[in-house]
């Protein structure tokens, strides 16, 4: 699975740790001072470390939980995220992470009591508010559960606090851990979903469509809440057949009665992410797309955009209502 | 190509025979051996020496007419506490004994021998560590060649000479020779993967081939000839035609039609996955 696990020396005896280190005993195993020597290094190649990444176990300092950026607002006045983990198993041509970190490798901070606290913390200090926490900016948040145990661990801790919400944003099939318990409101698996030409072309190493529909499912029936994220919408010559079609498989399979939100999205990007994306993959259709920068953000040409925008927005709201609907521009 | 870095004469004999590299007069400093897709300097010992000849051999090297990047590697011999004479490894992990800086080198493809840390010291010593094998060159070399290289394409691979039962007085010309001799199979492996990776690496940013034919044809400023790169790949995304013929027999007066004609293009191709 991992081509070496790379560990911080100060957390070798850490039972995480020594649990992972077990369960991959013949997996080259090197002590580092600290993850940045290796996941921050310069001169690595993003893209074809990705053919063969490391785990690299640490342990998170400081900023564990941080301001989310406004567009990841589905309904709550506070939102914050934290990441247990960098990096993902997937290989989405669009992700933002090719374009922000050096490195593929996968970070798995260790030291989840220290996120407890700080959600903790956070929580508390907003009493009367409702705080909504998202932890799958960096990461997939359950693609990578069977090694970190991350929803096993984090959901309690959300459970007790009915004024706060967690979304666990993914595209990953492993759900058996929250199959095995029960739901609870203040928990939303938010899917992000795409056309199965996208998810086929774009989205490498993930479940396709009739999976990840099978999987929510699954866990509509046994009460989870569901998020859907269409986001980002790709732009292709046929976009309003490709988009219809889609969004009718998703909501045929789909209980929109029980979505607790949509939200909507199309490809966009920090400039300069953009800019190392594009040298990472000079080829890419993604990136041959009808595209501009506004400000420091790489876009599609603002007719596109709307177009794009327009149309999904018009076909999602057919299914369900839209206090429901959330548009990140 | 790939650049090889060995500190003694009997480490490079074996190598210069089987890689059938020639002695190269240019080189007044370090003895250097080429052949078409293989350069071998021979360094001297020592952390110094090793840097300093990676450093010659980049500059001898930027001046060949190979484009791209170029993995490197350091072939030489080290010594272990416990590891057999004759064991061979790829460092993952390389210390510097004194700054105690360390490297990672990253290897991407399966794993062609066994690895091991590695610890680079000034002056021979007689108690080895228990974990880690100790040479003299590698952390003069690495950060270095890295300069020049990436990550994934900077390597060490390193035979045992010496261990705690019999020490590194033991070693002589002869027998390092042969340690490097037998090891020619394992040392093969490791410098065709590392050649694979980089040609992937290199053929992954490759410029199209009508880029060259339509820069012969036309006077392009520095932003001009950045901007047909550009759209010659994205071109090369979205069709499977040759833009040259796409562009057909139209006249074009400058590089400023050419790109506006592409442009055209591309703005009427569909998109499609």
């Amino acid at each position: 699975v991992f081509s070496v696990i790379y560990i911080e020396e100060a957390i070798l005896d850490h039972p995480r740790v020594q649990a992972i280190c077990e369960r991959y005993k013949e997996t080259q195993q090197i002590i580092c001072r600290h993850y940045g020597e290796i996941f921050n290094r310069n001169k690595q190649n993003f893209r074809f470390q990705k053919k063969n990444p490391a785990l690299i176990l640490a342990h998170k300092q400081n900023k564990l939980v941080l301001p989310a950026p406004d567009e990841y607002s589905i309904g709550g006045g506070l939102n914050y995220y934290f990441s247990h983990m960098l990096n993902c198993i997937y290989d989405c041509r669009y992700c933002f992470l090719q374009g922000m970190y050096r490195s593929a490798f996968y970070v798995l901070f260790v030291n989840y009591e220290d996120f407890f606290s700080q959600i903790n913390k956070t929580i508390n200090e907003q009493p009367e508010r409702q705080v909504y926490f998202f932890s799958g900016y960096d990461c997939d948040s359950l693609a990578l559960e069977p090694v970190t145990g991350f929803a096993d661990s984090f959901l309690p801790l959300f459970r007790e606090h009915k004024n706060s919400v967690i979304e666990l944003r993914t595209k990953s099939v492993q759900i058996r851990n929250l199959l095995r318990q029960p739901a609870f409101d203040q928990c939303v698996i938010a899917y992000s979903l795409s056309p199965d030409n996208i998810a086929d072309t774009l989205e490498l190493k993930a479940p396709g469509l009739d999976k990840r529909l099978k999987a929510i499912s699954q866990l509509q029936q046994r009460g989870w809440n569901i998020g859907l994220r269409f986001d980002p919408v790709i732009y292709q010559t046929e976009f309003k057949a490709v988009y219809r079609q889609f969004f009718q498989k998703v909501f045929s399979t789909v209980d929109a009665d029980q979505v607790h939100s949509v939200s909507l999205g199309t490809f966009r990007m920090p400039a300069d992410f953009f800019q190392k994306m594009q040298k990472l993959y000079p080829q890419e259709k993604l990136f041959a797309a009808p595209l501009t920068k506004q400000q420091k953000q790489i876009a599609y040409h603002p007719d596109i955009d709307k177009a794009l925008m327009t149309f999904c927005q018009q076909e999602i709201l057919q299914y369900i209502p839209k206090k429901k609907y959330f548009p990140c521009q | 190509v790939i650049n090889l870095v060995v500190a003694l004469a009997c480490e490079a004999k074996p190598l210069i025979q089987a890689y059938s590299l020639k002695k190269s007069s240019t080189m007044a400093v370090f003895p250097l051996y080429v052949s078409a897709d293989m350069l071998l300097i021979v360094s001297g010992v020592g952390k110094i020496n090793a840097a300093a000849a990676t450093a010659v051999l980049a500059t001898f090297a930027a001046n060949l007419p190979t484009q791209g990047l170029i993995a490197w590697l350091n072939i030489g011999v080290a010594g272990h506490r416990n590891r057999a004479i004759g064991d061979e490894f790829l460092a993952l992990k390389l210390v510097d004994g004194e700054t105690k800086n360390a490297y990672y080198p990253t290897w991407l493809e399966k794993l062609p021998c066994q690895t091991d840390n590695l610890l680079t010291v000034s002056k021979a010593i007689d108690n080895l560590p228990d974990d880690y094998a100790v040479d003299m060159e590698a952390s003069g070399f690495y950060p270095i060649a890295l300069k020049y290289s990436c990550v994934e394409l900077v390597h060490i691979y390193k035979v045992i000479s010496d261990n705690a039962k019999d020490d590194y007085r033991n070693i002589s010309a002869a027998s390092v020779k042969n340690l490097i001799n037998e090891r020619l199979n394992t040392i093969k492996k490791v410098v065709s993967q590392l050649v694979l990776v980089c040609n992937s690496m290199n053929r992954a940013s490759e410029i199209p081939e009508s880029y060259q034919q339509l820069a012969k044809q036309y006077h392009l400023t520095a932003t001009q000839q950045a901007q047909l790169k550009r759209s010659l790949l994205q071109w090369n995304a979205l069709s499977k035609d040759c833009i040259i013929s796409a562009l057909g027999t139209a006249k074009l007066k400058d590089a400023r039609q050419l790109l506006t004609a592409i442009n055209k293009l591309l703005a009427n191709l569909e998109i499609k996955y």
